[in-house]
């Protein structure tokens, strides 16, 4: 042990986890590869990239593609913003403080299906909320379907993220010093000047933590379309997942892991963008 | 340090990715590994004499001239249900040829409840889709409920054409080449060949019928004709407790389909054709039917009742039988598609495995299979008629006694031979519908039926389901 530095330690012990992920994660993703340039595994006839090429002629692939794409336009900044104004209410001093907190993460530890099942039972055609509007006389539909579908979807996305995302401005409002608001408020500063000027600005590694965090956690949503709606939902609701999910099934595996790669790079290009402008938010930063 | 442990993740790498293309190269040469342990000599000639008298059958095979391969090796059969034949022919092949080895992979046993029953078909079916894609299936594959189609078009079997071409004793006056060859594709390969022949009849009440001719020119019977001229009998007749068919709503709906099915669903052209035909009234029509009590006499007394049901569904054997006894009360036909096609069961398949390294000897157990022997054999069919012709004698002999023993009915044999081989001869096409679509069918009428949904949204659903189905 003698030989190792203080300094290496944390190295070596990091190594344990990381020698785990790659022969459980990386390893079988690069093996993989192969299998998107063959026809399929039992032929195994190279086809060069025209897996890929396929993909993106693939009426239902590129389906799936927009949907998440929109899926994540939408749900994230709405997320991010609820949280964000949540965590502010939530933060300043009140006796009640510790239960709003709780109540907003209990849909965290409920599991998939019975979030499913008890959105299914409000939105479903034989749901709460059609029985609802028919005392007024409006006529019922199933709001799963195209049109609604997709915001049915972004509801229950925040329902389920807003506490996690919450908790974590929350312990980013308490990092940011007392005396910078009072200081501000010597100055006369309004509360407005100091949310924009004192809070966004010292929340910003927070923010790139939630922003991080809501879109992996907007791949996990499949989970519940899927128990909602199946293998095939409407169009408006279909997911890349939906399409990877069901080319598994078809045993389509050269199709497949074409499409896992290209989200791969996909996600791995957008963080390493989000990670680089947060460096540059950061910059300035001192606490 | 640093480049130490990156050193070392790269080594980890390199490993892993070695032990997997060795990994690859065991499996490929696994065969070889089991034909030795068989020979009990642990040699590199022994191994290359297996080998290379499957690459000479092989050759001589394509270039038009039979040649049995050396009968050295082990072969592995994959089957769902336990099947008595099989069992008897596994140990008949191995006591023919003690150098063969023959293992039996069976997944269900028949005496299962549903529930359980359901359960494991679907662990059968994964495992044997893990096994076809690593390449590690068993050298032949029994084709009950399996995803047929899928496996074809994947290239999971072997095509036979060349060994049935070259194979003398495969003709029409040993087997019903007709159902032989009925699931050849357009392109002319054949990857799977049936141990028996299945087909539907469908039959009339003889009473309702008497003193037309509604049979007069045909040779089958479409499902929609039949039922359309059934429920004219039904409204016309005045005998009491009269009923249109016995196969209830769910039966009528899926008769009409199976009957479509090629222009409901246009593989070739990856669109489903549900919402332009007319699905929607066969769904109507079937919920009215059920509503008026045309299917499900509520309360009747079978037993102590005169009551009678225009159309019946039957199978071949019993169909038959029931035609020519002057005390049935059944006249029937086989049942065609539109397009007049009659259609075996895929079910009732075997196919080589295209990743076997024993497809010689795996032919030959086929070939054992289709043999007179195991076509006589009595658990080979109590439903569906043998491929091969004396077998097929042996059965209708054998039917005949079971359906008139006890009895004073009086058939003769040819007249119920010719019948059923009237039947078989019109077999043209095996049934490979996909039968994720028909699951879908099934699922989407139910919530109709259950009342869940109208019958536009269950078309709708059905046309979305199908067509994203099939454009993945």
């Amino acid at each position: 042990m003698k030989c190792i530095k203080r300094d290496n330690l944390p190295l070596l012990m990091l190594g344990v986890s990381f020698l785990g992920f790659i022969v459980f994660y990386l390893f079988p993703f690069l093996f993989s590869f192969s299998y998107a340039l063959i026809d399929n595994p039992i032929r195994k006839e190279f086809v060069g990239i025209r897996n890929f090429t396929e993909l993106f002629e693939n009426e239902y692939f590129m389906l799936g593609l927009k949907n998440t794409i929109m899926f994540i336009v939408i749900s994230i900044p709405l997320n991010m913003a609820l949280s964000l104004i949540t965590a502010v209410l939530v933060n300043r001093k009140n006796r009640f403080n510790r239960w709003v907190s709780l109540v907003f993460l209990i849909p965290l530890v409920i599991p998939s299906a019975a979030t499913a099942f008890f959105w299914q039972n409000i939105f479903g055609i034989h749901g709460v909320l059609n029985k609802f509007i028919s005392l007024f006389g409006i006529a019922g539909k199933d709001w799963m379907q195209n049109d609604t579908g997709l915001v049915i979807m972004v509801i229950i996305f925040i329902w389920k993220n807003i506490g996690y995302n919450m908790a974590l401005f929350v312990s980013g409002l308490h990092n940011i010093p007392e005396q910078y608001y009072e200081c501000a408020s010597v100055e006369g500063a309004g509360a407005l000047w100091k949310f924009r000027k004192i809070t966004m600005v010292y929340l910003a590694p927070t923010s790139f933590l939630v922003l991080i965090m809501s879109f992996v956690n907007s791949f996990k949503v499949f989970k519940e379309i899927y128990i909602m709606t199946g293998q095939y939902p409407p169009d408006g609701l279909y997911m890349l997942q939906h399409y990877m999910n069901n080319m598994f099934l078809s045993l389509n595996y050269s199709k497949l892991v074409s499409a896992v790669y290209i989200l791969t790079v996909v996600i791995v290009l957008v963080v390493a963008c989000l990670f680089r402008v947060e460096r540059k938010a950061s910059e300035n930063l001192r606490f | 340090m640093k480049k130490r442990i990156m050193a070392f993740y790269a080594a980890v790498i390199i490993v892993l990715v070695c032990c997997a293309g060795c990994a690859k190269k065991d499996s490929s040469s696994q065969p070889d590994m089991t034909a030795l342990e068989t020979d009990g000599n642990v040699s590199g000639n022994a191994n290359s004499v297996v080998n290379e008298s499957n690459v000479n059958s092989g050759e001589e095979q394509k270039s038009g001239k039979y040649v049995q391969t050396e009968m050295k090796g082990e072969i592995t059969i994959s089957t769902m249900y336990n099947m008595e034949f099989l069992t008897t022919a596994a140990e008949n092949f191995m006591r023919k040829y003690p150098d063969v080895k023959v293992t039996v992979n069976e997944s269900i046993e028949l005496s299962d409840s549903d529930v359980n029953g359901a359960d494991k078909m679907e662990q059968y079916r994964t495992g044997l889709n893990t096994k076809i894609m690593s390449g590690k299936a068993e050298d032949i594959i029994f084709t009950q409920q399996l995803p047929i189609k899928k496996y074809m078009d994947m290239g999971a079997f072997e095509d036979l054409s060349s060994y049935i071409e070259t194979d003398p004793d495969i003709n029409n006056e040993n087997y019903f080449m007709n159902v032989i060859e009925s699931a050849r594709d357009k392109d002319g390969h054949l990857y799977i060949v049936p141990y028996k022949a299945n087909f539907e009849v469908i039959s009339f009440e003889k009473e309702l019928l008497s003193g037309e001719d509604y049979f007069k020119g045909k040779d089958s019977l479409r499902f929609s004709e039949a039922i359309e001229y059934a429920k004219q009998k039904m409204e016309q007749t005045n005998k009491k407790n009269t009923y249109l068919t016995l196969l209830g709503r769910d039966g009528y709906v899926y008769s009409l389909v199976r009957e479509n099915f090629n222009s409901l669903i246009d593989y070739n052209g990856k669109k489903a054709n549900i919402a332009s035909s007319k699905y929607v009234e066969w769904l109507k029509n079937a919920k009215e039917f059920d509503n008026k009590g045309y299917f499900n006499p509520p309360g009747l007394d079978f037993y102590n009742t005169k009551y009678y049901f225009v159309l019946n569904s039957d199978f071949d054997v019993q169909a038959a039988f029931y035609n020519l006894s002057p005390g049935g009360n059944c006249q029937g036909k086989p049942v065609a598609d539109s397009e007049g096609n009659v259609y075996t069961s895929s079910s009732n398949f075997i196919g080589i495995s295209s990743s076997s390294k024993n497809k010689e000897i795996a032919w030959e157990f086929i070939k054992y299979v289709l043999s007179d022997e195991i076509q006589s054999h009595p658990s080979l069919s109590t439903v569906g008629t043998a491929v091969n012709r004396k077998g097929f004698n042996t059965l209708v002999e054998r039917c005949l006694k079971f359906y008139t023993d006890g009895t004073n009915q009086q058939i003769s044999f040819d007249d119920y031979k010719n019948l059923l081989e009237q039947w078989v001869n019109q077999i043209n096409k095996c049934d490979l519908s996909d039968p994720t679509i028909t699951d879908y069918f099934g699922e989407e009428q139910k919530k109709f039926f259950d009342g869940k949904q109208t019958a536009e949204q269950t078309v709708n659903n059905l046309q979305n389901k199908i067509t994203q189905y099939l454009k993945e």
